[in-house]
């Protein structure tokens, strides 16, 4: 009689109040389904019966980096209750959604049950069940075949972050993660400057320490949804009073809880950094003496060829400048001088020196810096240029200030590795690094998280010599090129839609590999490329009462057994020792997890794991504080930095053949204002992460799909052009491909743009796969940075139409 | 007197659903079920925002039983089935329950579901704390305050979980609790404060 | 009975009956997620149906306690009918609150512990009593006792204002709830009340010709015209009172003009409109001259149009006061439906939204079924068996008159 249902419907208030009763008519005979049981007729309503009820804990899937230590209860051995671990400090007690959601997840129908084996064609998904020992044979025999005929390296091990192998890589003795193209992007411009450990960009310093800030500029980077708990800190920094400033294209769940939100055109970011590198130097709101002490803006440039002046003439650039100074000119002495001597080095110096010009890395960014005027970023990136100015001003001079970004974003365009070196440039300008200032810091706080700090090395399991990962093959950007030789990859946890665009061309790749194996918890669509699949327990399942230990997050933390292993799926280490018997390493293994994890906590060099026993942390409900650890971690303390030099490097010297050693603009690949392509494909199409899934993990919980079901979600302009309406099916295409789901219009999105969150399965796709459209272009420069090039995934122009 | 209560901060809350996903697990709610909910005001959907590009804004609402001072569920339940307790909390007797959905009709929040049919669980077993009362077709339930568990001094699951710390569980009813200061320092109001409901859910920006 | 059994139209009644208790225990051991209704939209078709028989019933019992209170002889003719519609009609409506619970088991709690603040208790302790009041009634008026006339018109002067009341307290059910905007209204008593009159007046006048023409019982051609009068007149106090109550929705412009434009432009205007056009305005139009009066089948006409009327409105106002959940905003309400359960974003809706099943409605026909049953064996077991009061009503009604010791009056 009234009206409509679902919040997809695509009603319009007003159009809902203008429906008339015939709408709802489909759904009348909707109830009358068949005859449940009688179970409950009459049934008083009370509680459980006395059951067996006991508690352990383990660590959930840690691939957001947040690393949440649970507190399980199983009551009549399943898992029915899960709540954050008690910590020895309460901030660390954390738990999200999607922990909770386990509940459901570990038991999800898309678990795969048992080893199967691929009867149909390679990416059908038909499978027949096997037994383990087929299964584990074949794979062995495979593995030994392939060593045999084409060498170790003709293996590709695509690890997860997910999956608890410990030594897997090094007996099959293949190439572990070969240019992976993801989390790398900025990392890669970033890290360099300051020798970042991790070199993924991580930031100097926790994000607990925003609190301190008073200005926080954080650019195309969804905290609040990715790494959500950190949520904490993000409200504790603003109500401590410090001034967030999100700049996305889309107005994210972070941009709309922070103190400001400046929309800007996506794939800019490296305008954006350029042009407040300009104001900052227009303005001389600089930090001069920071840069004269603690970075390469004094070293002198030979202008001819853009190399660094050394003390002896060298072509190892990596050479330490504790061994071969490099060259400044000091202003008191007037004269060139190594760096490590001078007392006053002049960061603005144009010479002439033994015949050649030279030139300080400042004095050629001021002039690189001219074309990079205010009004020019502000065309760049869509921004005012007086909001440009504005926001400068309060980076610059309103510290403490923080620059934050984060790994989708701008991180996913061609153009990543710009953008990461020119905010590395900008944030050594005002001063951010190895200060030990509160409040100051650059980069990455979602990956600082566990990659840098309060992560303890525990120690390796001794192997034989001979197991040691291959070198990724050189001269190749992506594994799917011919050059790779790759014959065998043993994949894990959704490996191929995870690191590669334009599907189709992965589809024609595997289609020729010799072998595929996927080792994995659920049937994530890479599953249907394997030849073999493996099924493994999720983290709450065991054959031992304890599991694997990590030290991350500051503290040791304990898998203990929850469950016992479900279907016939088996722990990650046992599927490890197995695969080792049948290599012919039975015996250089651990025979238990007990074993190796007391191996790798006694024998840790690491003072923050050294004393730490596996007892310990059985009695302290799996989580053992690290020593030593600060209650606000920060990197570079008294300015040291592991570069070359020893100071912030921020002329890349191995990137003058790119044009690249300060940062130039760079347009993205397709979504570039101006590519003629933009007449066929009009739309940025961005995939985002969302506070439902860990990338493919959770797609199958039907707890979380309670939330979500694929949308791509377009302006309500750009909708509405096209005749669409909020609901409706659509097209997404290009020349690569096309994939259809539902679309929602909505105001949230930047015309011109459309977003999907990442990971979705292809079942539950209407039809085809989101990566069957994305752009996996490679950038020549990619053989020369630190981890290969970056998988342009955001640099994707399309078309939607009604499905 | 204790009166039990939750403030939220709105400017907290980043909608992120861990506390209905919380709340679901701890009380074996079963699917298609949902005691604790996120709602996105005014919005069609959670990718909407609120205003014309770029001047948007986007207001996460979590909205369960307020546990109302005056709750009109109460008033109307003909056998006392809901009920006000001593720590101010409102609770169900199932078993007092005879299934007439004048409660739900009664309460301004859409605070309560009802046990359409017998409750389908997935995973196909009661999940949650083993002291909450397992439910059957033909009763209505909500969010009761976690009762089992604040009955053991513990948080509330949705308080506990809540990864920005955007709740406080406290005694209204104690000036110097934390939640009575915050709701004074701050403020707070109540939703659909002039139903004259006086929830003892808080909110606060 | 027995003869009864042999006739296709209770046949017919005793399947639809059968059918529909049998979807009812299909409706105990499933569960009401058979019925339309949903967490978004908790009351349907029972309710709606409810509510109207209530009115029905109070509807015949007004014009048949008038008679007796206010000395209106001539009224007193139909009041045999009137009374068996009444009872009929309130079981009907206690049966559809039946239906409509969920743990029907518990209801034994209702007697344990009841809590008098619920409106919901004040309605089923004064349902209970009316059907004592109407029990009462029809024995009175079927007794060979000297004291029976006597004792009907005490029982009607209790009879008129329980019969008001039931109707006020079923509107407060509504009408007291802070939480729907399309309820919470003063008026809801006066528009329930008036509805009862007009559309129990309608059913009597409907129950009256049919009887006329399957020669059981007569009554005089005159009698329905007046009664046609009356409902003339009710038709127009109802309009009256709904016109009130519109217009205090729509004057401030606030959140009562959006339940208003729900109902006026939204997903139950068919309902509204049906029942201003066809329920009040035609009905009154034909009524409202004298020569239409006379004419029976006008009367009729008009008496189904008015039935229909408040049917409708029995549905808008219900189900438009679901719609607009006070807290708007994705994802909306979860319905706990047995869609629902399978999972997915099908779960919520923004809306309140409602269309009867099958099986509900099977069960609705089948309660109304059992209620033209009891009407029937009343009306086999008194009227049809010992109806000579009707054969020669003039008389009867003078005799009353006489016993009473008043003088007869003219309407």
């Amino acid at each position: 009689m009234t009206g409509q249902q679902g919040s997809q419907s695509g009603l319009t208030r007003r159009s809902f109040l203008k429906g008339t009763a015939a709408a709802a008519g489909a759904i009348g005979l909707a109830g009358a389904a068949s005859m449940t049981t009688t179970d409950g007729w009459l049934a008083p309503a009370t509680a459980h019966a006395a059951a067996e009820e006991h508690k352990a804990c383990t660590f959930h899937y840690r691939h957001c980096q947040c690393n949440c230590h649970l507190k399980c209860t199983v009551r009549d051995g399943r898992l029915v209750h899960i709540e954050p671990n008690e910590w020895p400090n309460k901030r660390n007690e954390t738990v999200c959604l999607k922990g909770i959601s386990e509940i459901q997840h570990t038991y999800s129908k898309d678990r795969i049950q048992t080893p199967l084996k691929r009867v149909g064609e390679r990416g059908e998904g038909k499978f027949a069940a096997i037994s383990w020992d087929e299964a584990l044979d074949t794979v062995a025999n495979k593995i030994k075949e392939t060593q045999e005929k084409h060498g170790s390296e003709a293996i590709c091990f695509q690890k997860a972050v997910d999956t608890l192998s410990a030594n897997l890589n090094k007996l099959l003795k293949g190439q572990e993660n070969p240019h992976r193209g993801i989390d790398i992007g900025l990392g890669n411009g970033f890290s360099p400057a300051l020798a970042e450990s991790g070199q993924q960009g991580a930031a100097s310093n926790e994000i607990t320490d925003w609190k301190n800030a008073k200005t926080i500029i954080n650019v195309g980077c969804n905290s609040l949804e990715t790494c959500m708990v950190t949520a904490k800190y993000f409200f504790d920094a603003k109500d401590a009073g410090a001034e967030i400033i999100t700049l996305d294209p889309n107005f994210c769940t972070t941009a709309a809880k922070s103190s400001r939100w400046i929309p800007m055109i996506a794939g800019t970011d490296p305008a954006l950094y350029l042009g407040m590198t300009s104001i900052i130097l227009d303005n001389n709101w600089h930090n001069e003496p920071y840069l004269k002490a603690n970075t390469s803006m004094p070293f002198l440039v030979k202008r001819s060829d853009g190399s660094l002046l050394r003390q002896s003439p060298t072509d190892d650039i990596k050479q330490a400048g504790s061994e071969n100074p490099f060259m400044v000119y000091d202003e008191s002495l007037q004269a060139v001088v190594p760096y490590n001597e001078a007392t006053s080095p002049a960061l603005e110096a144009d010479i002439n020196h033994n015949g050649e010009d030279y030139s300080s890395v400042f004095t050629l960014l001021k002039e690189s810096q001219k074309q990079y005027t205010p009004e020019w970023a502000a065309e760049t990136t869509g921004i005012d240029k007086d909001t440009l100015v504005e926001i400068t001003d309060k980076y610059a001079n309103h510290g403490p200030s923080i620059l934050s970004f984060g790994f989708g974003g701008g991180e996913k365009f061609y153009n990543a590795d710009v953008a990461g070196h020119a905010a590395v440039l900008l944030a050594t300008l005002v001063g951010s690094f190895g200060t030990d200032e509160p409040g100051w810091g650059a980069g990455a706080y979602v990956n600082a998280y566990q990659k840098i700090f309060g992560a303890g090395k525990l120690a390796d399991w001794p192997m034989p010599e001979e197991c040691k990962a291959s070198k990724a093959q050189k001269g190749i950007d992506d594994i799917r090129e011919d050059g790779s030789n790759i014959k065998f990859v043993y994949a894990q946890n959704g490996a191929f839609q995870q690191v590669f665009g334009n599907q189709e061309r992965t589809d024609d790749w595997a289609r020729n590999l010799d072998f595929i194996v996927v080792q994995d918890i659920w049937h994530t669509p890479t599953v249907n490329y394997a030849d073999i699949v493996l099924p493994a327990c999720s983290h709450f399942e065991l054959d031992e009462p304890t599991g694997f230990v990590r030290a991350l997050r500051g503290h040791v933390l304990l898998q203990e057994k929850v469950l016992d292993p479900l279907f016939e799926s088996k722990t990650d280490f046992w599927i490890e020792k197995e695969l080792a018997k049948r290599l012919g390493y039975e015996d250089a293994m651990p025979q238990s997890q007990e074993e190796l994890a007391r191996y790798q906590l006694d024998n840790s060099k690491d003072k923050a794991v050294q004393g730490i026993t596996l007892d310990d942390l059985i009695a302290n409900n799996g989580v053992v504080a690290l020593k030593d650890q600060p209650e606000i971690a920060r990197s570079y303390s008294g300015q040291k930095y592991k570069t070359t030099s020893g100071k912030i490097d921020l002329y890349y010297e191995n990137m003058v053949k790119h044009g690249q050693a300060l940062p130039q603009w760079e347009a993205p690949n397709e979504a570039y204002a101006g590519n003629p392509l933009a007449d066929k494909y009009p739309i940025n199409l961005t995939q985002r992460r969302s506070k439902y899934f860990i990338h493919q993990n959770f797609m199958d919980g039907t707890w979380v799909r309670q939330y979500y079901e694929p949308t791509v979600e377009i302006n309500v302009n750009d909708g509405e052009v096209r005749g669409l309406a909020t609901g409706d099916m659509v097209k997404v295409k290009n020349d690569r491909g096309e994939f259809s789901c539902k679309c929602v219009l909505t105001q949230a999105v930047r015309p011109g743009n459309a977003v999907i969150v990442e990971g979705i399965w292809d079942k539950y796709m209407n039809s085809g796969r989101m990566q069957d459209v994305t752009n996996d272009a490679v950038n020549p420069r990619g053989k020369d940075l630190a981890k290969g090039r970056v998988t342009p995934f955001n640099d994707t122009l399309v078309e939607i139409e009604k499905a | 007197m204790t009166r039990m209560g939750i403030a939220i901060s709105l400017d907290r809350c980043t909608g992120c659903n861990t506390c209905a996903m919380a709340c679901k697990m701890q009380n074996n709610v079963p699917m298609g079920m949902a005691w604790n909910r996120v709602v996105v005001e005014g919005c069609q959907s959670e990718f909407e925002a609120q205003g014309v590009y770029p001047d948007l804004t986007r207001t996460y609402i979590p909205v369960a039983c307020q546990h109302c001072e005056n709750p009109a569920c109460q008033k109307v339940c003909p056998t006392g089935a809901t009920y006000k307790d001593d720590k101010g909390r409102v609770e169900i007797d199932y078993e007092k329950c005879i299934g007439c959905r004048m409660c739900m009709a009664a309460c301004p929040y859409n605070a309560r579901s009802f046990n359409w049919e017998e409750p389908k669980h997935d995973p196909d077993f009661n999940y949650g704390d083993k002291d909450v009362p397992v439910r059957h077709k033909g009763v209505a339930e909500k969010c009761t305050l976690c009762k089992e568990r604040t009955d053991r001094d513990e948080d509330p699951m949705c308080v506990r979980s809540c990864p920005s710390e955007a709740r406080i569980f406290g005694d209204l009813d104690d000036p110097n609790s934390e939640i009575s200061k915050k709701v004074k320092e701050k403020n707070a109001y109540m939703l659909l404060e002039d139903r004259g409901t006086k929830p003892q859910v808080k909110y606060y920006n | 009975m027995s003869n009864l059994m042999k006739k296709p139209a209770f046949i017919a009644l005793a399947v639809l009956a059968l059918v529909g208790i049998g979807c009812w225990i299909y409706q105990l051991v499933t569960g009401l997620g058979i019925t339309g209704m949903s967490n978004a939209n908790s009351w349907g078709l029972y309710i709606i149906m409810f509510m109207f028989f209530v009115g029905l019933s109070a509807g015949g019992l007004i014009v048949a306690s008038s008679a007796s209170v206010f000395h209106i002889k001539r009224f007193k003719a139909v009041a045999m009918p009137a009374v068996i519609l009444s009872t009929a009609c309130i079981c009907v409506a206690g049966m559809f609150v039946l239906v409509d619970l969920g743990s029907i088991q518990n209801i034994w709690r209702l007697l344990v512990g009841p809590n008098f603040a619920s409106p919901l208790l004040w309605d089923v302790c004064v349902i209970t009593l009316y059907l004592v009041i109407n029990i009462l009634y029809l024995v009175f008026m079927n007794s060979k006792k000297d004291d029976a006339p006597r004792k009907v018109e005490i029982i009607s002067r209790f009879a008129l204002p329980i019969a008001i009341l039931v109707h006020s307290i079923t509107a407060w059910i509504f009408g007291l709830q802070i939480a729907k905007e399309g309820w919470y209204t003063a008026i809801l008593a006066p528009i329930f009340v008036a509805s009862a009159m007009d559309s129990g007046l309608a059913l009597l006048l409907c129950v009256l010709s049919g009887l006329n023409k399957s020669s059981k019982f007569k009554t005089d051609k005159n009698l329905i015209a007046t009664l046609a009068g009356l409902l003339a007149t009710c038709i127009a106090v109802d309009a009256f009172f709904i016109g009130c109550e519109l217009i205090t929705m729509a004057y401030p412009g606030a959140a009562g003009a959006e339940t208003l434009a729900i109902m006026t432009t939204g997903s139950t205007a068919p309902f509204f409109w049906i029942e201003i056009i066809a329920g009040l305005v035609i009905p009154f139009l034909i009524l409202v001259f004298a020569k239409n009066r006379e004419n029976e089948n006008l009367v009729v006409t008009a008496s189904v149009l008015v039935i229909l009327g408040v049917f409708c409105k029995r549905v808008w106002l219900l189900l438009t006061a679901f719609v607009l959940p006070n807290i708007e905003g994705a994802p909306g309400i979860a319905l706990g439906t047995f869609t629902a359960q399978e999972g997915g974003m099908g779960m919520w809706s923004l809306y309140g939204f409602y269309f009867p099943t099958v099986p509900e409605v099977l069960i609705a026909v089948g309660v109304v079924s059992v209620g033209a049953i009891i009407f029937w064996a009343i009306a086999q077991k008194t009227m049809f068996a010992n109806n000579i009061a009707n054969k020669v009503d003039s008389a009867d009604d003078e005799a009353i008159a006489s016993q009473e010791g008043a003088t007869p009056q003219a309407v």
